[in-house]
């Protein structure tokens, strides 16, 4: 049992899963990066009107301030659950692709061993 | 939802959960196995081994005293040096060091240690390897039948090859 003989189509399947793993990594990272720029864009939108509250006041610049506020509170929250799902995703593409590179090389000691 | 239908939902529910848990007891004995495969891999050599290791040693300790011997031969002779005085101690005290770790020995593997020869180690190593291949590809066929549902689990880092590349039919 210990001798069987290695199924090279096996492979490409683990490849697949390492290619499924990483384009799942990287949608992580791009949702990451997008909501990182929104958070920023929002934070400045926010201290602008800050800004101009400061000097003018007004109770609809206060309204928008205080939207602009809950919206990028909810983007920040998001921004902390994709960190985590990153890492996760980061976690599963080095174990898919550790795994594979670990086939792959005993798949080429077993064509050498024959 | 029709009576069928939630039968149906049902399930398939309860078939995920079964291929899931069943690829969680599967890997905690893999787990489990591994640890008691280092476990073998760690436990004490033999009384005799080990016996034999101490005399080995001593005997080691014992051969500078000719060299000290051979010292004092030569028509010019200057006297060792303080540096090598502990070596020299240990060579003219080595049978009472080796009586006194064979006894220290003795009461350590009579006391709760029980040694394994190397025919006994690599007997138990090869029996559990035996059965964690068997377990690993129990395990890849569990995965292979949720893939085939459309499910996904991720493999192990650290599967063994040989299970994950096996033909379906040798999973069987």
């Amino acid at each position: 049992m210990n001798t069987l003989k290695a199924d090279p189509g096996r492979l490409e399947i683990l490849r697949s899963v390492t290619i499924r793993e990483k384009a799942m990594l990287n949608a992580w990272l791009n949702k990451l990066a997008s909501d990182t720029t929104l958070s920023n864009d929002l934070r400045k939108q926010i201290l602008s009107l800050q800004r101009k509250a400061d000097s003018a006041g007004g109770k609809d610049l206060a309204k928008r301030i205080e939207a602009l506020t809950e919206n990028k509170r909810s983007v920040d929250l998001r921004i902390e659950s994709s960190e985590q799902n990153r890492e996760i995703s980061r976690e599963r593409y080095g174990a898919a692709l550790r795994l594979y590179r670990s086939c792959e090389a005993h798949i080429s000691e077993q064509g050498a061993g024959q | 939802m029709s009576d069928e239908t939630s039968k149906i939902v049902s399930k398939s529910r309860k078939g995920t959960i079964e291929l899931s848990e069943g690829l969680e007891a599967v890997r905690t004995k893999i787990s489990v196995l591994k640890e008691d495969r280092r476990s073998v891999e760690a436990a004490c050599v033999s009384f005799d081994v080990a016996a034999g290791r101490v005399d080995a040693w001593t005997e080691s300790l014992s051969k500078p005293l000719a060299a000290l011997a051979r010292r004092f031969m030569q028509p010019v002779c200057s006297d060792p040096s303080i540096v090598d005085l502990p070596m020299i101690m240990a060579a003219a005290f080595s049978d009472g060091i080796r009586t006194a770790t064979l006894a220290a020995l003795h009461e350590v593997y009579g006391a709760d240690v029980e040694g394994l020869s190397s025919e006994e180690r690599e007997a138990q190593l090869a029996a559990k390897r035996e059965e964690l291949f068997k377990l690993e590809l129990a395990e890849e066929a569990i995965i292979r039948a949720a893939e085939a549902s459309g499910l996904e689990f991720l493999r192990r880092a650290d599967a063994d090859p040989r299970a994950v590349l096996a033909f379906d039919e040798d999973l069987k």
